[in-house]
């Protein structure tokens, strides 16, 4: 089932939550929705499921307004940050509430529930209680009972948020692959970019209530449209410059804080010209000990340096700018004070749409 | 000091007073019923004439049946009045929520006597009730003296404490249960009968026990609204000591009503506990 959501506004007295959030999702695919808290991405979700209704706006699904529909006739599955599983059920009576429901005969409820734990790899825990059950595990059951009654949407509301660092990265791929398996459309709400990124098709990236940037992860990791973007999403060093020239994709930057001009992919349409701001990625920046001919060379000096295992971390001044440059940890006997020479391929630095 | 010493010191003054005004009455109460009186005096040497009273004289076994027939009855309508009421108080007018509350509760601000005599002024004979009926051609109704009144009294003074228990169990629920059960295509009527009513049943099974042993111990409210006729074991156990001097059977009366109590309660908790809803109590206790 394909989604669209289209123009949603929601105000909560005078605080605009959601303002102009439209999205589309093709039948089966991914997208998730990353910001901070209080960005209006649970909103979103709230939304789409039923449990809000929009000032403004609306929802379709295969191509129907779905606003008018109550939440328990939209046929809709919900993984809920908090799992919400039934905790007076077993195992077996969550997953078949759904069916239930829906009126399905015992024999295949028989059936379908012990296949839908399969899937999360539960099968043998169907007689317990929930309170029995690990967070990963209890993860796993609200996964099952949203998936088994072949849900038009899928919502994941921060599913993975309440598991620890390990089970969360075991997780994230296991979810995928459900997701995959089952080709349920999915949204799923986070403000784990790396969660984000491992299991979107595409990404959302909302703040204050508004979509900044909707493309495939490595868009919105390379291209960031906005400031905002480029900071929530990973680290990166904002520089700032006047354009003094523009080429196809390319725009010649004046830097302010050293005297010398540079070159930086740019949006076609709608690039600022004159004031820019521009981001590089600290681990798309080459270091060397002596100047090479290299475009867009910069001579930096270390100003602090800190080993994090197999990657180095080094904090270097050009003038009086700042600059996060990322290098493989063997490779560089590094020391604080010491010259360097920076530069980047032209390629890997991108200028913001919002100008400064 | 360790902390353990520390912790039972502490406690040391409670258990003093607990053991003093509560524990020693009781088994005072137990021995006396034990015994025979005569003209206020006790006699020596244990018997079981007083139970043997209890369980053969009309007087007593009709009010032990009235007891646990009012505050059965009276249970069940403070159950049906009140969980309604705790439900739309927990999710329905939580704006109104306080003023709701402080209305619910003022009954128990106020002096029992005072508070049943206003029920005595309303359900009499020539009382507000009547003086209506009377005037819009209704005739009149006998209500004060019957266990009607009685049970009216008894719900309106122990309402508050029902509806104040299944509201507790209510507000911790976790509302996201509710979003679930939804989402999983229940209608609002079955995501209350399969998920929001069993997970109140901790609140409904304290409210009832509280409402049930509160009802079938008081006195003062049968006494004024039910006259001498429907005398409960309260009130027999009360005018045994007080008027009659006769302190073995008033003893005996009050023990049987604990013991009666006290088996109602365990026997209805092991009960529930050990239905399918046993998973909702361990979560409660947990």
């Amino acid at each position: 089932m394909d989604v669209a959501v289209s123009g949603l506004v929601r105000r909560f007295g005078e605080f605009v939550a959601v303002n102009q959030v439209s999205f589309q999702i093709p039948s089966g695919r991914c997208l998730a929705l990353l910001g901070p808290s209080g960005c209006g991405k649970t909103t979103t979700l709230n939304i789409v499921a039923g449990f809000l209704h929009p000032d403004e706006g609306d929802v379709h699904v295969n191509k129907r307004s779905v606003l008018g529909i109550a939440p328990h006739k939209r046929n809709t599955g919900i993984v809920f940050q908090n799992y919400a599983l039934f905790p007076h059920m077993t195992v077996f009576d969550n997953v078949a509430y759904g069916l239930r429901q829906r009126k399905t005969p015992n024999d295949v409820i028989a059936k379908e529930v012990p296949r839908a734990l399969e899937l999360v790899q539960l099968e043998n825990l169907g007689h317990r209680f929930p309170r029995e059950l690990s967070g990963g595990q209890q993860q796993r059951v609200a996964l099952a009972r949203a998936v088994v009654f072949k849900p038009d949407i899928l919502l994941l509301d921060e599913p993975l948020s309440n598991l620890d660092a390990k089970l969360r990265e075991t997780m994230r791929l296991e979810l995928k692959s459900i997701q995959r398996t089952t080709g349920v459309t999915t949204i799923f709400v986070t403000h784990d970019q790396a969660e984000a990124m491992v299991l979107a098709d595409e990404i959302a990236v909302m703040n204050a209530g508004v979509v900044e940037q909707i493309a495939e992860p490595e868009i919105i990791y390379n291209r960031p449209a906005t400031r905002f973007v480029a900071d929530f999403v990973g680290s990166a060093n904002f520089l700032r410059g006047e354009i003094v020239e523009r080429e196809t994709g390319y725009a010649q930057i004046k830097l302010d804080f050293a005297d010398q001009t540079v070159r930086a992919a740019s949006p076609e349409i709608g690039a600022p010209t004159g004031r820019c701001e521009f981001m590089i990625r600290p681990e798309r920046i080459n270091l060397s000990l002596a100047p090479t001919d290299a475009e867009n060379e910069l001579e930096a000096t270390i100003t602090n340096l800190a080993f994090t295992g197999s990657l180095v971390d080094c904090y270097c001044a050009v003038g009086d700018q700042s600059l996060h440059v990322q290098v493989i940890s063997s490779r560089h006997a590094l020391s604080t004070g010491q010259k360097i020479w920076i530069s980047w391929d032209a390629r890997e630095a991108f200028v913001l749409r919002d100008a400064p | 000091m360790s902390q353990r010493r520390i912790g039972l010191l502490l406690v040391l003054p409670a258990v003093a007073v607990f053991l003093l005004l509560f524990i020693a009455p009781l088994i005072y109460g137990a021995w006396l019923s034990l015994h025979e009186a005569r003209f206020g005096r006790i006699l020596p040497g244990l018997t079981l004439r007083q139970y043997e009273v209890l369980f053969t004289n009309p007087t007593y076994t009709d009010a032990l049946a009235r007891t646990f027939r009012l505050s059965g009855t009276a249970t069940v309508l403070a159950l049906l009045l009140g969980y309604p009421l705790a439900y739309a108080l927990a999710f329905k007018l939580k704006r109104m929520g306080g003023i709701i509350t402080i209305i619910i509760l003022a009954p128990l601000l106020m002096n029992v006597v005072v508070r049943t005599l206003g029920w005595v002024i309303i359900l009499g004979r020539s009382g507000l009730i009547n003086n209506v009926s009377v005037n819009l051609g209704f005739g009149e109704f006998i209500l004060l003296y019957t266990e009607t009144a009685v049970l009216i009294g008894y719900v309106q003074v122990f309402l508050p404490f029902m509806v104040l228990s299944i509201l507790a169990s209510l507000q911790t629920m976790d509302l996201n249960l509710i979003k679930a059960s939804s989402s999983l295509g229940a209608t609002p009527a079955t995501t209350f009968w399969k998920v929001l009513f069993p997970l109140s049943l901790p609140g409904v099974l304290s409210g009832s026990i509280i409402v049930f042993s509160l009802s079938s111990g008081v006195f003062v409210l049968p006494a004024m609204l039910g006259g001498t006729n429907l005398r409960v074991l309260s009130l027999l156990a009360y005018q045994q000591t007080t008027t009659t001097l006769n302190f073995p059977l008033g003893a005996a009366a009050a023990f049987l009503l604990l013991t009666i109590v006290l088996l109602v309660v365990l026997i209805t908790t092991f009960l529930v506990e050990r239905t399918r809803f046993r998973e909702v109590f361990r979560r409660a206790s947990a």
